[in-house]
């Protein structure tokens, strides 16, 4: 029933290979949650260096899993994430295939 | 074994995290509300005759400032949640139709102003302990004070449209507190 993967990963049949990362499925699961975050607030919520946030968020971001919009707030740039169509249906697969994994554990 | 430990720490880093997002509601909303209540209310016992004017322009702005504030607070944190904006506003919309119905009901010889005061009073603990339940869990505790208050102020006759605003009001500001201390440790 579980696969081999890297030590970082929650895996099973039908599990999405883009959310197995636990930032990555953070993210989705905070942006299903909240409609739009900002980079600040994820590095808050998170508790990751810049580079592995911002390596993760591009890795989503490369996948049409989350949207990113640039803007200006008190004339510092700030950058915001929301959860596209793709994304929604992947964390929602996804979260299916670990419930079975779970239930087929008991 | 193995996979399913790692499973279950991920989950439970997932889950902190939701928890921590979740933490987000704006003290300076529930601080402007303390202030109209204290006034608003207890006018009712000094000044009867200005209540409705002061209402008439102090729910509206009140209302509007807290969009504002609630707007302001979500570009600040970098987190916005409009479905948990509309839900509040829903929820805390109900409370004040509630008690504006109680009012006509005064109005129209159905209820006498002190029995009001303490259904005005009932009312309001129950939004909070609803509210705690499915919006925001510190504003249960609160419900639960609010509402043991009804019976000092029912045993004492004069002056319970104060009483209430100030329970309502210092009500209102602990929530403030308890809220900004919440952001606090998030950050």
């Amino acid at each position: 029933m579980l696969a081999k993967s890297d030590d970082n990963a929650l895996l099973g049949e039908g599990c999405d290979k883009i959310l197995e990362h636990r930032t990555r499925l953070a993210i989705t699961v905070l942006l299903s949650r909240h409609e739009e975050i900002s980079f600040r607030r994820f590095k808050e919520l998170l508790k990751e260096s810049d580079g592995n946030l911002g390596a993760q968020l591009k890795k989503l971001e490369d996948n049409d899993y989350v949207i990113a919009r640039k803007e200006f707030v008190d004339r510092k740039p700030v950058t915001w994430y929301l959860l596209s169509k793709t994304g929604k249906a992947a964390l929602k697969k996804h979260i299916e295939a670990l419930e079975k994994m779970f239930a087929d554990l008991k | 074994m193995k996979n399913i430990n790692n499973a279950q720490q991920d989950l439970q880093f997932i889950s902190e995290a939701v928890k921590a997002s979740d933490q987000n509601s704006v003290p300076s909303i529930y601080a402007i509300w303390a202030v109209i209540t204290l006034i608003g209310y207890s006018m009712i016992d000094w000044a009867p005759n200005s209540v409705g004017l002061f209402w008439a322009f102090a729910g509206p702005l009140g209302g509007l400032a807290s969009y504002y504030l609630g707007h302001r607070h979500a570009k600040i944190t970098g987190q916005v949640a409009r479905k948990d904006g509309l839900r509040h506003a829903l929820h805390w919309t109900a409370m004040l139709a509630a008690i504006f119905m109680t009012i006509l009901l005064v109005h129209w010889g159905y209820v006498t102003p002190k029995g009001s005061s303490l259904v005005i009073l009932m009312i309001t603990a129950f939004s909070y302990i609803t509210a705690g339940n499915y919006l925001d869990k510190n504003l249960r505790f609160i419900g639960i004070v609010i509402g043991l208050c009804i019976f000092p102020i029912a045993m004492y006759g004069q002056y319970v449209w104060t009483g209430l605003a100030v329970v309502f009001s210092a009500a209102l500001a602990i929530t403030a507190v308890m809220e900004s201390r919440n952001a606090r440790q998030v950050r």
